[in-house]
C-alpha cells in the first residue's frame, strides 16, 4: 500500500531559484490497483513517480510503502526496497546498451542474488511472456523501440517486484506498440501487481481503475 | 554473483575498446620494464653463478694487503704456502696492464705471467694448441697463450698458435710465440679484476720477472683442498701466511667465492634499483587506469543509474569498477609480462645463455601492478557507487 501525505518536493535551480515540483500531494494506492496518474508536461507527475520508486526524496511530507516510512531510509535501505518491490518502465525504455535483451531482464536478479540456475528460467518467462524469446540474445540497438519497451517489461516481470511504475511506457512507440505495452501492463496487473502509470494520454488513463490528476504539483482530483 | 560482475567488468572493457588499449598498453609498458630489467638482473646472476661454480672455486690468491705493505712475494713463499695444511698446490702470480701489438692493431690486455699450474688454480683452459708448461718456465721462453677474443679481434679467428705478437712489457714491445688460445670469459682471474679487464695474455712468470726486472712474485695462487668459500680456512690460511711472513696483516686472501659474491651483490643492487625506478612506471600507470575509470564512470552515468534503479546497491556499482580497474591492469601486466619474458628469451637465444624465469620478480610486477590497479580504482568506483540513482537516469 503506498500513501503519500502532503508531499512536497522543491529544487533548487543553479541560479538560486526555487521551484516547487510538488505542492502537498496526498494519495493513497492500495495493493493491486492499476492507477493512472495523468497530468500535463512538467505538471509534477514523474518528480511523484520517482518518489513512489524511492529513486528521489521529499523535501517534506511523509510517503509510507507498505508501512515503511521511505524518507527516514538511508540509500542502502532504498536500494534494497528498489530491488524487492518496485519495478520501472521509462519512456525511453532505460536498457543496459552493452547487454542482450536476456541480460537486461537477468540484471535485476542478478542485484537480489538470486541463484544464477533459477535466473536462466526466470528469464526465460519473462522473456516468453513478452513475446521475445527468439530475440534474447539480442542487443537493444538491434530490437525496435516496441520491442525494446518489451524487454523492460519482462524486466520487470521476471523481477516480480509487486509494485510497477511506468513513466510514459508508450511516449515513444507508435499506436499499435503503444497497445500491446498497454495490453501487458494490464496483464502484469491481473496477477495481482500494482500499477502505477504516468501519462499524459487520457485514452491511456482511461483504461485504468482510476485516475489521480496532478496539474502545478498538486492532486486536482 | 562476482562472476556477473566480471562478466560485466569484461564487457564494459570491451566497449570502451581505444581507451582499454590505451590502459592497458601503460600497464603492460610498465610491467614489461620490471620483467626484462629483472630478467636480465636473473640471468647475469646465474651466468657467474654458474662460471664461478666451475672456475675457481677452490682458488685463492695471497696478495699484499696495500701497495705500500713492503711484502715480496718469492719462490720460497711459493713453496712454504703450498706446504700449509688445506692447500694442494701454489702458483706465483704476476700481473700487468699491456698492450698487444697484433697484425698492426693495437689492442689493451693484461698480462698475466703464470705457471704450469694455471690450469687448476685459475682455471684457464686451451681452446687450440697448449698452455704455459714447466719447460716455458724453466727456460724463460718468449712465449705466450692469449684470449680467444685477442685472436679474433685481430686476425678475425680464434686459431693463431704459430703466430708471433709483440706484448707491451718494461716499457717496450717484445715478441712472443702464441703457443695456445685460451677460452675467453669469466674465468677466475677475471673476477679478480672485477671484469674491468676482458681480454687476457699468459705467459711464463719467469720471463715476465726477466722482462720487469722483478725477482719477486705480485700474488701467489693457491688451490685448496676444499670450498675457498669456506670462512674458517681463509682465516687459518691468512694467519698462517702472515705469520710465514713474520707479519701481523700485510697479506690478504682473496677467494673467487667472495668476488662471486661481491659481483652478485652489485648485480643484485643494480637489478634492484633499475626495477624500483620501473615500478614508478606502474604507478604512473595506476594513476593512468584512475583516468581512464574516471571518464567511464561519466560515460556510464545513466547505466549507473539505470542499475541503481532495479536494485543495484553501492556496493554492487563500486565492486563493478574496481573490478573492472583489476582486470584491466591485471590484462595489462599480463600482455607485459609476456612480452617481457618473450623479449628475455629472445635475447638469452641471441647471446647463446640459459633463460632464467624471474619468477619472484614476475609474481612481485603483477601483484604491485593489480595492487595499483585495485588502488587507483576506488576514488573512481566509490565515485559511481555514490551517484544518485534520480541525477544519474537525467
Amino acid at each position: 500500500m503506498i500513501v503519500t501525505e502532503n508531499l512536497t518536493k522543491i529544487y533548487s535551480t543553479d541560479g538560486g531559484i526555487k521551484v516547487k515540483a510538488l505542492d502537498g500531494v496526498s494519495l493513497e494506492i492500495r495493493d493491486g490497483e492499476f492507477i493512472a496518474i495523468v497530468g500535463a508536461s512538467g505538471s509534477g507527475k514523474t518528480t511523484l513517480m520517482n518518489i513512489m520508486g524511492c529513486l528521489d526524496i521529499p523535501t517534506e511530507g511523509k510517503y509510507t510503502l507498505d508501512g515503511a516510512d521511505i524518507s527516514l531510509l538511508g540509500s542502502g535501505e532504498l536500494s534494497r526496497i528498489r530491488s524487492r518491490k518496485i519495478s520501472f518502465v521509462f519512456q525511453g525504455f532505460n536498457l543496459i546498451p552493452s547487454l542482450t535483451a536476456a541480460e537486461n531482464v537477468e540484471l535485476p536478479l542478478i542485484y537480489r542474488k538470486t541463484e544464477a540456475s533459477s535466473r536462466k528460467r526466470i528469464v526465460t518467462e519473462a522473456l516468453e511472456a513478452v513475446g521475445l524469446e527468439k530475440r534474447a540474445n539480442h542487443l537493444p540497438s538491434e530490437l525496435s523501440g516496441g520491442q525494446q519497451q518489451r524487454v523492460a517489461i519482462a524486466r520487470a516481470f521476471a523481477a516480480d517486484a509487486p509494485l510497477i511504475l511506468a513513466d510514459e511506457p508508450c511516449g515513444n512507440l507508435d499506436s499499435r506498440s503503444g497497445t500491446d505495452v498497454m495490453e501487458m501492463l494490464h496483464g502484469l496487473n491481473r496477477i495481482g501487481k500494482t500499477v502505477v502509470l504516468i501519462t499524459h494520454d487520457e485514452k491511456a488513463a482511461l483504461t485504468a481503475d482510476r485516475q489521480i490528476r496532478i496539474s502545478d504539483g498538486k492532486v486536482v482530483v | 554473483m562476482t562472476g556477473s560482475k566480471a562478466i560485466s567488468a569484461f564487457r564494459s572493457i570491451k566497449r570502451g575498446k581505444s581507451r582499454s588499449l590505451l590502459t592497458l598498453c601503460s600497464v603492460a609498458v610498465g610491467v614489461f620494464a620490471v620483467v626484462v630489467i629483472s630478467g636480465i638482473g636473473s640471468v647475469g646472476t646465474r651466468e657467474i653463478n654458474s662460471t664461478m661454480l666451475t672456475m675457481g672455486i677452490n682458488s685463492a690468491m695471497v696478495e699484499a694487503a696495500g701497495t705500500g705493505s713492503g711484502i715480496n712475494l718469492t719462490d720460497d713463499d711459493v713453496t712454504a704456502f703450498g706446504e700449509l695444511k688445506g692447500v694442494n698446490k701454489a702458483m706465483p702470480l704476476m700481473g700487468a696492464m699491456s698492450k698487444a701489438k697484433i697484425l698492426g692493431k693495437f689492442l689493451n690486455c693484461y698480462a698475466w705471467g703464470v705457471d704450469q699450474d694455471a690450469k687448476d688454480i685459475i682455471s684457464i683452459e686451451a681452446v687450440h694448441g697448449r698452455l704455459i708448461d714447466d719447460k716455458d718456465v724453466e727456460n724463460h721462453a718468449p712465449v705466450c697463450v692469449i684470449d680467444e677474443v685477442l685472436a679474433e679481434e685481430s686476425y678475425g679467428r680464434s686459431n693463431i698458435v704459430g703466430k708471433k705478437i709483440n706484448i707491451l712489457l718494461g716499457g717496450s714491445y717484445r715478441e712472443f710465440l702464441v703457443v695456445g688460445i685460451a677460452k675467453s670469459g669469466i674465468t677466475g682471474l677475471q673476477s679478480v679484476m672485477s671484469g674491468i679487464i676482458p681480454d687476457f695474455v699468459y705467459l711464463p712468470y719467469s720471463t715476465m720477472q726477466d722482462i720487469v726486472g722483478k725477482t719477486s712474485f705480485d700474488k701467489i695462487a693457491l688451490l685448496l683442498e676444499k670450498d675457498a668459500a669456506d670462512e674458517g680456512l681463509a682465516k687459518t690460511l691468512t694467519a698462517e701466511v702472515n705469520s710465514l711472513k713474520d707479519s701481523s696483516d700485510g697479506l690478504v686472501i682473496n677467494n673467487f667465492q667472495s668476488q662471486k659474491g661481491q659481483l652478485t651483490d652489485i648485480l643484485s643492487i643494480i637489478t634492484t634499483v633499475l626495477s624500483l625506478i620501473a615500478g614508478i612506471s606502474l604507478v604512473v600507470s595506476g594513476i593512468t587506469v584512475m583516468t581512464a575509470m574516471l571518464v567511464s564512470v561519466g560515460e556510464r552515468t545513466r547505466e549507473i543509474g539505470i542499475k541503481k534503479s532495479i536494485g543495484a546497491g553501492n556496493a554492487d556499482i563500486m565492486i563493478e569498477f574496481l573490478l573492472e580497474s583489476v582486470l584491466l591492469t591485471a590484462f595489462g601486466s599480463l600482455i607485459g609480462i609476456a612480452a617481457g619474458l618473450g623479449a628475455c628469451l629472445g635475447g638469452c637465444l641471441v647471446l647463446g645463455v640459459e633463460f632464467v624465469l624471474p619468477l619472484e620478480s614476475v609474481i612481485a610486477a603483477f601483484g604491485f601492478s593489480v595492487l595499483m590497479g585495485a588502488l587507483f580504482g576506488v576514488y573512481p568506483a566509490l565515485k559511481a557507487a555514490r551517484l544518485r540513482p534520480i541525477e544519474a537516469l537525467r
